[in-house]
């Protein structure tokens, strides 16, 4: 049987993406990716693991736009992303979640919404229920716990139903257990529209828990060095997580960073 | 229940707050009770340094026309207050949205401040007269550089992360420092108004200094000439509660009207 990305046209595709950067105090030039090409299916989760510095950040930047890359080709939906956002938002959620601290809940969930006049702002009372946020709505996010913080930052990512959704290390800045508890928020959230998703972690667990491939990078320059495919015939729950095929595919990963 | 919650929570935050200002209080009544007794111990002459309740005596008798002198230099003070926040607002937008002007305007306008901008009193007064135009310019060129810095500093101050939501959302450029830029400087911008108020007033009794009909500056001078001592000290005086209220009236207004903005900043 073909997996979702060998049947369907890719909503993001990277191609052939390198990039080097000046380090500004020496000015030495410094390569942080070399030749990734990556395609992501409608519907398909990617997670991304690698050393510390290996280009993931700088590979979810370029994927949204952010870096143009200095060899390569991204496009989303067929499309430059700068194009593509116009027409196609994107979702991005980093580690730090940025709200808007004079912003309630609600009006940082509704930010996307107005600077995209969109008009069809009935689905914020929907997700922040959906969010379990509905108590929360008023607050501002300095009265938030940093889990609470994440969630709404990747609620946000979420409220536009984007195509593409980009996850830079989203839980990394919080405790295992709500880290977790994030992940399993993260797969009833993603399966309302179900976005092509890149999530990049540090954790593989977490990567193999959440993602249907998952793509191992090199030490700098980042190159793709292996690919796992995680296609469990268990539902991804807490019991997936002691399941015998869910540790050997931990161990598979593992073994290819190692 | 949240509501509850949060009316507890003020309850509980105005508490300390209260107490604070009640220590602050009873600090200075002891302090000025403290100077009343030393000078009367040590019978230091009037025209050197007069009691405090001699001050408060000239005050008493005389407080219409010190609070006449008090409007003119807080007029003086708020017009050129006014006139170098806008001005100094304006010149950090401009200097923010031209990207790498920055590099250049900034040295120039530290450099600008470190010059000892009151020496310019007199040239004011030969410029604008003796009137409230020379004390408002004086006042606004002593407050247009903490506004115009702190501005900048406040519209460079959007963290990356926001940026990229800008970015990614193809927020035009004027949304975006509307919706954006400007909430995350307006702390920046408030503190500058803070610092500016005292600046304010500073500059214009400076400026009276240099000459005036009226005013808490041309009252120092007088009294200063008739050697009544007293009378500079309830000038003084009056002075210091103009600046308080002035700063205190910009600080109610942050709390108030911006309270939203400038929290969890």
């Amino acid at each position: 049987m073909k997996s979702a990305s060998e049947i369907k046209s890719p909503a993001l595709r990277l191609n052939g993406i390198s990039h080097e950067y000046t380090v500004e105090q020496t000015g030495e030039r410094l390569s942080a990716l070399d030749g990734v090409s990556l395609d992501v299916a409608p519907g398909e989760i990617v997670s991304i693991v690698g050393p510390s510095g290996c280009g993931k950040s700088t590979l979810i930047r370029i994927a949204a736009g952010l870096i143009t890359p200095t060899r390569g080709l991204t496009l989303i939906g067929g499309e430059s992303p700068e194009n593509a956002r116009r027409f196609h938002p994107i979702g991005l959620a980093a580690q730090e979640p940025v709200l808007f601290p004079w912003l309630t809940v609600a009006e940082n969930l509704a930010f996307p919404l107005g600077a995209l006049e969109r008009k069809d702002r009935g689905h914020i009372d929907q997700l922040v229920d959906f969010v379990y946020l509905r108590d929360y709505a008023q607050l501002y996010p300095h009265e938030l716990s940093g889990g609470m913080r994440s969630r709404v930052a990747l609620a946000r990512a979420l409220i536009t139903e984007p195509s593409v959704l980009l996850l830079d290390e989203p839980f990394g800045a919080l405790d295992e257990l709500t880290s977790h508890t994030l992940c399993k928020e993260l797969l009833r959230l993603w399966s309302g529209s179900s976005p092509a998703t890149v999530l990049v972690t540090h954790s593989v667990t977490q990567a193999v828990f959440l993602a249907h491939r998952v793509i191992v990078l090199s030490k700098r320059p980042g190159r793709i060095i292996g690919e796992e495919r995680t296609d469990f015939a268990a539902k991804r729950d807490d019991d997936l997580l002691s399941a015998p095929e869910f540790v050997a595919k931990v161990t598979q990963v593992r073994a290819l960073l190692a | 229940m949240n509501q509850q919650l949060s009316k507890g929570s003020n309850a509980r935050s105005l508490w300390p707050q209260g107490m604070n200002a009640l220590k602050v209080t009873l600090g200075i009544v002891g302090l000025i009770g403290l100077c009343e007794m030393v000078v009367r111990l040590l019978a230091v002459p009037a025209y050197i340094l007069p009691t405090p309740s001699a001050i408060a005596s000239v005050l008493v008798h005389n407080s219409s026309y010190y609070l006449h002198h008090v409007g003119v230099t807080t007029i003086e003070a708020v017009v050129g207050l006014l006139g170098a926040s806008v001005f100094g607002i304006i010149v950090a937008v401009c200097i923010s949205l031209k990207t790498g002007s920055e590099r250049l305007a900034l040295p120039l306008l530290v450099a600008i401040q470190a010059v000892p901008i009151v020496a310019l009193a007199p040239v004011m007064i030969l410029w604008f007269g003796p009137g409230l135009a020379s004390k408002a310019a004086m006042a606004g060129l002593l407050c247009f550089f903490p506004m115009a810095l702190n501005t900048i500093k406040g519209l460079r101050a959007v963290p990356p992360g926001a940026k990229d939501l800008i970015v990614i959302y193809d927020i035009p450029r004027f949304a975006a420092f509307r919706t954006v830029a400007l909430p995350y400087a307006l702390p920046f911008v408030m503190a500058g108004l803070r610092i500016s108020a005292s600046m304010a007033m500073i500059g214009a009794i400076v400026a009276e200094y240099a000459g005036a009909n009226g005013g808490l500056g041309y009252l120092i001078m007088q009294s200063t000439y008739r050697v009544d001592t007293p009378s500079v000290f309830a000038a003084i005086v009056m002075s210091a509660f103009a600046s308080w209220l002035f700063y205190g009236i910009i600080v109610i207004c942050e709390h108030t009207a911006l309270g939203r903005f400038t929290r969890g900043q």
